[in-house]
């Protein structure tokens, strides 16, 4: 079982939380940098497990909210996660142990708990809220276990920060996001903080260490000239649907989301709403949201978001189980694919 | 009086020339060794040029030169600028300037960093006006740390550059002064590493090319020398002196540009067969397509567009193993010394591809080669045709054409049913440099409402510019054009990058 993360596990992890954010959640590499950089300067980040949670500990979700564009240009200062902590620390008792999570495991907010932990000295815990990624702040795990996702906490690179007490998720999703604009698009937010007992029911478990394994097993099919999609749908059940050549891509921003779609070869078809939700093969619906769609660069391996696809980009296009969570009732009536509107 | 030009390829071992008239025709051509200054090699291969064509010098309209000067001194860390590094951000970001560089090239480089409150937010607000006095202390602590020039990155400057220019009135006049915003866009590492690199090989291209203009003179030339640039059209010498960057991946552009030309095709996969590796590219409307994917340059993290390459360590003199493996090592330009089939001691694909009776090269030797010939060229032969049908996958492709020192070895080897080597491949690059035109590339935000008609008038600007610069009207038109949407950003814009050439 892994007990920390080190500097050879963050490109495993990037590919890996690609793979896993199904299209969206942002190209990792700068969040991958800095957590570099950190722990180059700090040293590797212990890895705690679900079981290893004790019922006192406080287990803090964290993600970067804002536009994909800014983070290429606005990288974090530390004065984020600095203010974001000692907020949060005047409403929690001084002997409750802080253990970060990432709040979404896929795309580039899987790093964000990294770079925290290794700056100020704090675990992280393998797990995340969502097992995946998804456009919407209540599309999570936690929502639908009741958690509350209040009190929240946000704060931006100049060390400002807010507290939010809003227990509606959706109104939350709302002043937060308007809150990230104000400070310029970019902003560290925690939410449905929990307590290790209610921590221990709740959480999707593994997604790290998960990440970093689909990350290693792409990287050594790669090495031995083997299809890295083949492998996945192999170890993880899924399915190498096709490889083939994006030949469409029409997509635009509709009240900030990437909306739109991509066809590869002339008869598969994926929708998306940042993330893929929907593929069809010949007009058959072939996998919808929950289930993970991704497209990888044929021959490297390497993930592709949503808004990198381009016409003329050899691609393999591999389908993964959704995780558990999301395959229940309830899961399905939150983020099944008749609930996106196209 | 006729006119003629003549385009220059300086690499690191061969320097090669073409002379080309109106039409584009090759009349003569060139090849001599590159010589300890680019001075010296340019004024050998110029006169050369002129002995055999008999022409007259004051014929010459225009020289146009593809070099790798600039890319060997960074590759070599030979010959650089020292550099400090000023960030305009309210708050130090975490990632330090020169982040995973090659160790060498940073410790030869960069002398430090300071932070100096500025910057703006992605919608122009000021996130810090900008601290002139700290600006002067932190210059001048940087050059007591050993600057000889300072770069300056802000937060957001492509966007919006006027506390970059103001750096540059605070400045002292006589300090070599570089603002990302003039040099490259979005991505405030890629671009602070691209201006940084772009200041720091400014000596260095100085030093080679600054006389250039006065070497041709002497030579009895009175036209303007220019330099070709990464998306192949020309650079006045000034310019490039200025802005070295733009001339880093040039000689693969040319490469690419003067075979599609060799070969009549203006929708091709060009093959670039070298001494130690293969390049493969794709021409789309006549020029090179570019690569989206992250540019790296002698390991640095880079933000310009370079041609889309797919590189093979394959080249005619790559030693072949004991397991028959062939790369990436090579022999490079000592070919004819250590090459099995010219007495010498090492097995290279040339070797390999002679045993087989499938090249012949004069004095060589071909009893000394090993039986396995066959099978190792087979393979080969397998590498280079896959990555050839990769390529064509994801473009247009009328033909493919074969150029470089090493094409002459698959001259009878259908590597692709539409191959084609056309004549003069060996000297495709100084072609291509002969070929370059004038470009204008206009790299601007655009929002969603009314889209069309902003496009239309940043083409318009696009071919107007290029006119002024000196493109022909006639052939001026649009060859790149690309939009990308921002998301979660307000006012629903996107990114317009559209190039206009003639």
């Amino acid at each position: 079982m892994k007990k920390e993360i080190v500097e050879e596990d963050l490109a495993h992890l990037a590919i890996g939380a690609g793979i896993l954010g199904s299209g969206g959640g942002g190209a990792p590499l700068y969040n991958q940098r800095i957590t570099q950089a950190l722990m180059r300067k700090h040293g590797p980040v212990p890895l705690m497990q679900v079981d290893d949670l004790l019922p006192s500990d406080l287990v803090v979700p964290v993600a970067f909210m804002g536009a994909p564009l800014v983070a290429c240009e606005k990288i974090p200062t530390g004065k984020e996660a600095d203010a974001l902590l000692s907020t949060l620390r005047e409403f929690v008792e001084s002997d409750r142990r802080i253990v970060l999570m990432p709040a979404e495991i896929g795309g580039a907010n899987a790093f964000t708990p990294l770079w925290i932990a290794a700056r100020h000295g704090l675990p992280v815990l393998d797990a995340d809220s969502i097992g995946r990624a998804f456009p919407e702040l209540p599309m999570s795990a936690l929502h639908l276990r009741g958690i509350s996702p209040a009190p929240a906490y946000i704060a931006d690179g100049l060390g400002q920060a807010h507290t939010l007490h809003i227990e509606n998720v959706h109104e939350l999703e709302k002043s937060a996001r308007s809150i990230a604009i104000s400070m310029g698009s970019r902003a560290l937010v925690a939410l449905y903080l929990m307590s290790g007992m209610r921590a221990f029911e709740a959480v999707v478990r593994g997604s790290l260490s998960k990440a970093i394994e689909i990350g290693r097993l792409v990287e050594e099919a790669t090495l031995a000239k083997q299809n890295p999609a083949e492998k996945l749908a192999q170890v993880y059940q899924g399915k190498h649907v096709a490889t083939g050549v994006i030949r469409r891509v029409e997509h635009g921003v509709e009240k900030g989301f990437l909306k739109g779609k991509i066809v590869i070869d002339d008869h598969i078809e994926l929708q998306m709403i940042n993330e893929f939700l929907l593929c069809r093969y010949q007009g058959e619906l072939c996998a919808a949201s929950p289930e993970l769609i991704c497209l990888l660069e044929e021959g490297s391996g390497k993930p592709i978001t949503s808004a990198e696809a381009r016409w003329g980009l050899a691609v393999d296009l591999v389908t993964l189980p959704a995780p558990p969570i999301w395959r229940t009732k309830e899961g399905m009536a939150l983020v099944g694919e008749e609930i996106f509107t196209w | 009086m006729v006119s003629y030009i003549i385009g220059i390829d300086i690499g690191g071992t061969h320097t090669d020339a073409v002379l080309i008239d109106a039409m584009e025709k090759i009349v003569c051509h060139a090849k001599v060794c590159t010589t300890e200054t680019v001075e010296m090699g340019f004024v050998n291969v110029l006169q050369t040029l002129l002995h055999e064509s008999g022409i007259h010098p004051k014929q010459i309209s225009a020289i146009k030169i593809g070099t790798t000067h600039a890319t060997n001194a960074l590759l070599q860390a030979k010959g650089l600028m020292r550099i400090g590094a000023i960030r305009l951000a309210a708050e130090n970001p975490l990632i330090p300037a020169g982040f995973n560089w090659p160790e060498k090239l940073l410790e030869t480089v960069l002398v430090g960093e300071e932070c100096v409150a500025g910057g703006y937010e992605c919608d122009g607000r000021e996130t810090r006006p900008l601290d002139e006095k700290k600006l002067l202390l932190a210059i001048g602590r940087l050059q007591e740390k050993g600057a000889e020039g300072i770069v300056v990155t802000g937060v957001f400057s492509p966007l919006y550059p006027e506390q970059e220019h103001r750096v540059r009135a605070l400045c002292p006049a006589d300090l070599p002064l570089c603002l990302s915003s003039d040099v490259s866009g979005m991505g405030f590492l890629e671009r602070e590493n691209t201006a940084i690199l772009n200041l720091s090989l400014q000596r260095v291209m100085r030093q080679g090319f600054e006389r250039l203009e006065e070497k041709a003179h002497e030579c009895g030339c009175d036209c303007p020398v220019y330099l070709t640039q990464n998306n192949g059209s020309i650079l006045l010498l000034a310019d490039a002196l200025r802005y070295p960057v733009k001339t880093l991946s040039a000689g693969q552009t040319n490469s690419f540009i003067g075979g599609a030309k060799l070969a009549a095709c203006s929708d091709a996969l060009v093959v670039d067969i070298g001494g130690t590796s293969t390049d493969i590219g794709v021409i789309r409307s006549g020029f090179p397509r570019q690569s989206l994917a992250q540019v790296d340059i002698g390991g640095v993290a880079v933000n310009f567009a370079a041609p889309d390459v797919q590189s093979l360590s394959i080249g005619g003199g790559s030693i072949v193993q004991t397991d028959g493996t062939v790369g990436p090592e090579s022999v490079g330009r000592e070919l004819k010394s250590k090459a099995n089939c010219f007495g010498g001691s090492t097995l290279t694909l040339t070797d390999i591809m002679l045993a087989c009776g499938i090249a012949l090269i004069a004095q060589a030797d071909i009893s000394r080669i090993p039986k396995q010939a066959t099978k190792i060229a087979a393979n080969v032969i397998q590498t280079l045709a896959r990555a050839i049908a990769k390529a064509k996958n994801s473009c247009v492709c009328e033909k493919v054409i074969l150029v470089g020192g090493g094409s002459q070895l698959f001259k009878d080897i259908p590597l692709d049913p539409s191959m084609e080597i056309p004549p003069f491949a060996e000297v495709a690059n100084a072609y291509g440099a002969a070929l370059a035109e004038v470009s204008h590339t206009i790299d601007t935000t655009i929002s969603g409402e009314d889209r069309q008609n902003q496009l239309c008038e940043i083409e318009t600007s696009a071919l107007l510019a290029a006119i002024e610069k000196g493109a022909s009207p006639d052939t001026v038109r649009i060859v790149a054009q690309e939009i990308m949407p921002y998301h979660y950003m307000p006012g629903l814009r996107a990114r317009v990058v559209v190039t206009a050439a003639g």
